[in-house]
């Protein structure tokens, strides 16, 4: 079966069973192999294990944790995981750390329907080239060992789910802005807004949006924000620690959860954000806006490592399931919570029009759609903020880093934190 | 005044003393009670502005303790003293039990900010055990396995280097190295992967290249164990490149030596050095990132909730100090005007109850004032209760008894003064008439004597006599009528029936002469009388009746008849005579009386019956009969009536 | 003026005492013609009768004060209230002799009062001796008025 065969085909059933039939089952009769998967709750999904494993005909263990947490576990221990699901600011750290192996791309079944985001880094040709780690720096395993953007045959992950993030805010305090021309990153350092400003407690990924705000503000500028000097990590720290120590910020949110209370509380009225955050205050009828900052998205790409210990009949299970990630249905399944898969035409047919039209094209969704948690999360009519996947993806000015200067933002930021 | 008159309607002189003093009593106490509700209130007030202070300075504590294990554990994680770490659990301890002890702060809704606290905590502690638990495994990795591998791979690079001096062909070309040479070859340490190991190949290495590289090697060991150890002090990621830079030179100089077997072991070595190294920075990152983000996140929450936790309870206390503030202010006002109101109540009911007791002593004043004048008529106040007013009112009243029964008494004898002047004169009148008659007939008798006319005289002597008969006549009737309530005055029951019927027979012989009838009706009342008076009373109306009664048509009659009433007997005698005109009904009773003075009599016979009616306390009266005649109209008290 | 011209008017109850003082009136003026009234419904009658008839009125009034029916007193009062009797001269002539009874006879303007004698020879005395003064008192009268009289 080729991809244009498959292409024909339309409407979930045929999909699915179109999608059963491409999976020859591994474990046939004498044994059924089982993997471990390492990661965070935004892809470890009881839905998607099962589906999986019926799939698949292995046994899938999920073992999702804190980002922390699962990081440190697959940086120290290759055993503890066979296949393990983060963000794409992981992967040099794992990478050094030496736990996972290069992924060969022609095992990869879908691997030429993968997206030019991941590749170059770029989703079209007038795209920016996100700061930081953009993807296709960190997937090619050069001859060298290290980690770059010319192709090889050999990948540090499989690309698959994606995400552009940036603030929120009540608009029914903050006056209601244009995105991509007055939404502004400027806005968390809004004088209007102190003591009412939260920031995602983490040094790979709050900093960034601390250092497009202090941008936008023009209160500094950067010789590369993708990657900050130690003196402009300084100065980074001496601006916030300054406005944090003047009572601008209320905290630091250290989940989803946490910053959706911190909203719905009215302690805070604008801060970094996540889009289930967003999706989770607009339910509770809070008016959460997802802002389309002027500045552009800070990106983050999801990555699926293969672990250095994964071996023989697991290894190829992990083949299997990285493949599964890429046929459609489970694409189409996390598009459902705001998600983007790396080839999205795969996971088309398994999505209605509206669905396609809400979440891939930006236009206004033509009935009230489903969640996964089978709850209307799309009202009739409602548009997404940023527009389409092209559009959002267009607008990157930066992508989630763990910097040369790690360890020292770190303590930086315990700084912020207490200060 | 309503109130006033309610009292005195139903309260006595001694309850309404008595009233007042229990009312006071009342009203202090009611003062005394208001006054102790407010300071209780105030108490209470006070005990919770105290209880909140004691929570602001546990949770200032709290905030400080928080920063403070924060410290202890940074100095823990930096500085690896254990005993920072011990301080941070201890520290930890006392501060759950603080939070413990806040749980009573619920009722001002700060239930739900403890309870964050607490799992912020928690949550910081959590994340310190694994910090440490992390420190431990690096602690471990680097001051053990780490120097295990460095130690072997030290070995192993003298042990190739050894063999290699040892051949036949290079034999003192170099001296062995010393066992200690690790240090000695510091200083001349070429940087690592500087003029790096040549491509290997199996064999095109000389003896003096192996020799040399074996050399480099232990250089390399030695760039690897110092920039390890500078990224384990100073956590620069840049000595984690270098570091596994020196590795690979190392790894590549060992090409030079392949085929044995302790470059196949040292490449093994090397390979568990690598790894052991990159876990221990992985685990140094790992608990950088959670003291760092994850544990100052926490501690900052933590303080975020126990600063809100203040300012809630500073926000409380300062709410019930207004409150105690207003408080104070209203019970001041309330009490000030309760008091204010209850005295002026005080007063308004001191003055009602001396009121109720002056306002019917005055009126008694001025009532005994007009009693004593002598007055009957003075107004008694009304009092209606038994109590000493009661008994004053009550003296009034029997005092104005006293004086109209003087004043009935006064008249009665003014009266019969009256009565007694009326007697005196009628009598000297009448008993004066003869006696003119007498003497001026004498006159004329001597006149005629003189003139010799004695016989004429003779005549007129009977004129003299009748005079002097007369006379005596009316002095038997003074004196009978002065014995009517004098003698023979004892009363019984006396039936008229029977009397009067002895009566009719008594006069049987008079009336047949008169051709007069006497009509008894039956059915006569008895009375409680005088027989004999009463008798007397109807002999002087039938002799009335025989002297004035001329009736040619009808013939001459008297009937006797009687009613009851409810108080009085009445008894009538009604004739069929002239009757008499009304002018003259009141006088033909009094004294010497006579309607017609050519009728015989002495005028004394009404009089008399008047009187004998008087003594039985009942009447007699003249009326007109209906179709002529008159009517003697007695009454007499009923005997019941008048026993009772 | 000729004493058969004269009439004297007696208000006397007692028929003893009307004796006596006709007796003693025709003793000293035979010619004087004597009326006598026995009670007060007489008198009152007659002085009604006299106040609407021209009659010839009396020269002298003897009134007793003790009558049946309306007592001297009254009968004094009605005369001289009268116009045309008011001028006849009114002698009280009567047994009582109490203060009461002269006081009430001359507010009355009872013009004398004379009380009945009860000495022997007195009582033909007294009548003469008011006839006598009735008299004199005449003749001044008809001197200061004269027309008086003819009236």
């Amino acid at each position: 079966m080729n991809r244009r065969t498959f292409l024909q085909h339309s409407g979930k059933i045929g999909a699915a069973a179109l999608a059963a039939a491409a999976f020859p089952k591994l474990g046939k009769a004498q044994s059924r192999p089982t993997i471990k998967v390492v990661g965070t709750h935004v892809t470890l999904l009881e839905p998607i294990r099962q589906k999986a494993e019926q799939d698949l005909g292995i046994n899938i263990e999920f073992h999702p944790g804190g980002d922390a947490e699962v990081l440190l576990k697959a940086s120290t221990d290759p055993t503890a995981f066979d296949l393990y699901e983060q963000w794409s600011n992981s992967i040099k750290v794992l990478w050094q750390a030496k736990t996972i192996q290069p992924i060969n791309t022609r095992r990869l079944t879908y691997w030429e329907e993968i997206n030019s985001l991941s590749k170059t880094g770029r989703i079209s040709d007038k795209a920016k080239h996100g700061l930081g780690d953009a993807p296709d720096k960190i997937l090619f395993v050069q001859s060298d060992g290290r980690l770059d953007g010319s192709e090889t045959e050999e990948i540090s992950f499989l690309p698959y789910v994606h995400n552009v993030d940036s603030f929120g805010y009540n608009s029914s305090v903050v006056p209601k802005g244009i995105p991509y021309e007055t939404e502004s990153w400027g806005w968390l350092l809004d004088e209007r807004w102190a003591g009412k400003v939260a920031i995602v407690n983490s040094p790979e990924i709050g900093i960034f949006d601390l250092a497009l705000a202090v941008r936008a503000k023009g209160l500094m500028q950067f010789k590369d924000m993708g990657n900050m000097s130690r003196e402009e990590v300084d100065q980074l720290f001496d601006i916030i620690i300054a406005l944090k120590r003047k009572g601008h910020f209320r905290g630091m949110w250290t989940s989803v959860p946490h910053s959706v209370e911190l909203m719905a509380t009215s302690e805070v009225v604008i801060q970094s954000m996540f889009s289930p955050g967003v999706s989770a205050l607009n339910g509770m009828g809070i008016p959460c806006i997802y802002a389309a900052p002027k500045e552009g998205y800070r990106a983050w790409h999801g990555v699926m490592c293969l672990s250095r210990a994964c071996v023989d009949e697991r290894q190829e299970a992990a083949y299997a399931f990285m493949n599964w990630w890429l046929s459609g249905w489970p694409g189409a399944f996390i598009a459902r919570q705001g998600y983007y898969i790396s080839n999205p035409q795969r996971s088309k047919p398994f999505m209605s029009q509206a669905e396609w039209d809400y979440w891939y094209e930006g236009k206004p969704a033509a009935e009230p759609l489903m969640g996964t948690d089978g709850k209307i999360s799309v009202q009739l009519g409602e548009v997404r903020t940023g527009g389409s996947y092209l559009r959002r993806f267009e607008n990157i000015a930066v992508w989630n880093t763990v910097m040369d200067t790690y360890e020292y933002t770190l303590t930086k930021w315990n700084e912020f934190v207490l200060a | 005044m309503a109130v006033t008159d309610f009292l005195l309607r139903t309260v006595g002189l001694k309850k309404r003393i008595a009233l007042g003093y229990i009312v006071t009593g009342l009203v202090a106490f009611m003062i005394a009670l208001l006054s102790y509700g407010a300071f209780t209130r105030l108490a209470e007030d006070f005990r919770q502005i105290v209880h909140f202070s004691r929570h602001s300075a546990d949770n200032m504590a709290f905030a400080r303790q928080m920063t403070e294990m924060q410290r202890q554990a940074l100095i823990y994680i930096y500085e690896g003293h254990s005993s920072a770490g011990t301080q941070v659990g201890t520290i930890y301890k006392q501060m759950m039990d603080s939070i413990l002890s806040s749980q009573d702060l619920d009722r001002i809704g700060a239930g739900a900010v403890v309870e964050l606290a607490r799992r912020h905590l928690e949550a910081y502690y959590e994340a310190f055990r694994e910090v440490q638990r992390q420190r431990q495994l690096q602690d471990r990795l680097v001051r053990s396995e780490f120097r295990v591998h460095a130690t072997r791979a030290q070995q192993l690079i003298e042990e190739l280097t050894r063999q290699e001096a040892a051949q036949p062909e290079t034999p003192g070309l170099r001296p062995p190295l010393p066992e200690n040479s690790f240090l000695s070859f510091i200083p001349a340490a070429a940087p690592a992967g500087q003029g790096g190991a040549r491509p290997a190949s199996e064999q095109g290495y000389t003896e003096a290249e192996r020799m040399l590289n074996g050399a480099k090697m232990l250089a390399s060991l030695l760039q690897i164990e110092k920039n390890a150890y500078r990224y384990f002090d100073s956590y620069e990621s840049s000595f984690i490149q270098a570091a596994t830079a020196s590795l690979e030179d190392t790894r590549e100089r060992l090409q030079t030596f392949d085929g044995q077997d302790k470059a196949a072991e040292l490449k093994e070595v090397l390979e568990r050095y690598e790894i052991t190294f990159l876990e221990a920075v992985q685990r140094t990152r790992g608990y950088l990132y959670l003291i760092n983000v994850v544990m100052s996140a926490q501690a900052y929450e933590t303080i975020y909730q126990s600063n809100k936790l203040s300012a809630m309870m500073l926000h409380e206390t300062g709410r019930i100090q207004q409150e105690v503030f207003a408080h104070i202010s209203s019970r001041q006002q309330l009490l000030l005007f309760s008091t204010a109101l209850l005295l002026l109540f005080i007063a308004l009911f001191s003055y009602l109850i001396s009121r109720s007791i002056t306002l019917p002593l005055r009126r008694l004043t001025e009532t005994f004032k007009l009693l004593s004048s002598g007055s009957a008529d003075a107004e008694i106040p009304p009092y209606l209760l038994q109590d000493e007013l009661g008994d004053l009112t009550g003296s009034a009243a029997s005092f104005k008894g006293k004086n109209i029964e003087l004043l009935a008494s006064k008249k009665e004898l003014e009266r019969s003064n009256d009565e007694l002047e009326q007697f005196v004169y009628t009598v000297s009148h009448d008993l004066k008439s003869p006696i003119v008659t007498s003497m001026g007939f004498i006159g004329i008798i001597r006149k005629l004597a003189a003139q010799g006319k004695a016989e004429q005289a003779m005549g007129m002597l009977e004129k003299v006599v009748k005079a002097n008969e007369r006379m005596s006549q009316l002095i038997n009737d003074l004196l009978e009528l002065s014995r009517v309530g004098r003698i023979d005055m004892d009363k019984k029951l006396v039936d008229l029936n029977a009397l009067l019927a002895d009566f009719a027979r008594s006069q049987a012989e008079r009336l047949k002469a008169a051709t007069f009838t006497l009509i008894i009706q039956p059915n006569l009342p008895s009375l409680f009388a005088n027989e004999s008076r009463i008798l007397q009373v109807f002999e002087n109306i039938l002799s009335n009746a025989l002297k004035y009664v001329r009736n040619e048509t009808e013939g001459c009659r008297l009937e006797i008849n009687s009613y009851d009433d409810a108080q009085l007997h009445h008894i009538l005698c009604a004739d069929n005579g002239p009757g008499i005109a009304a002018e003259y009904r009141d006088k033909v009773f009094g004294l010497f009386y006579r309607l017609n003075v050519n009728i015989e009599g002495t005028g004394i016979g009404l009089a008399v019956a008047k009187k004998i009616m008087k003594f039985h306390s009942g009447d007699i009266s003249a009326e007109a009969r209906p179709g002529g005649g008159a009517v003697f109209h007695l009454t007499f008290p009923r005997a019941e009536a008048g026993q009772s | 003026m000729a004493d058969d011209e004269k009439k004297l008017l007696l208000v006397e109850d007692s028929d003893d005492h009307a004796e006596l003082t006709e007796f003693y009136i025709n003793d000293c003026r035979p010619a004087l013609r004597v009326r006598r009234l026995r009670d007060g419904a007489e008198a009152m009658a007659y002085i009604e009768q006299a106040e609407r008839l021209e009659q010839r009125l009396p020269w002298l009034v003897l009134l007793d004060l003790k009558l049946p029916k309306y007592d001297g007193h009254e009968i004094l009062a009605r005369m001289k209230r009268s116009g045309r009797l008011a001028s006849i001269p009114v002698v009280i002539f009567s047994t009582s002799n109490s203060g009461k009874d002269i006081e009430q006879a001359m507010s009355s303007h009872a013009n004398s009062y004379i009380v009945k004698p009860m000495e022997a020879d007195k009582y033909g005395e007294v009548i003469s001796e008011i006839l006598e003064y009735w008299e004199l008192n005449e003749h001044h009268h008809l001197l200061r008025e004269p027309r008086e009289s003819h009236a």
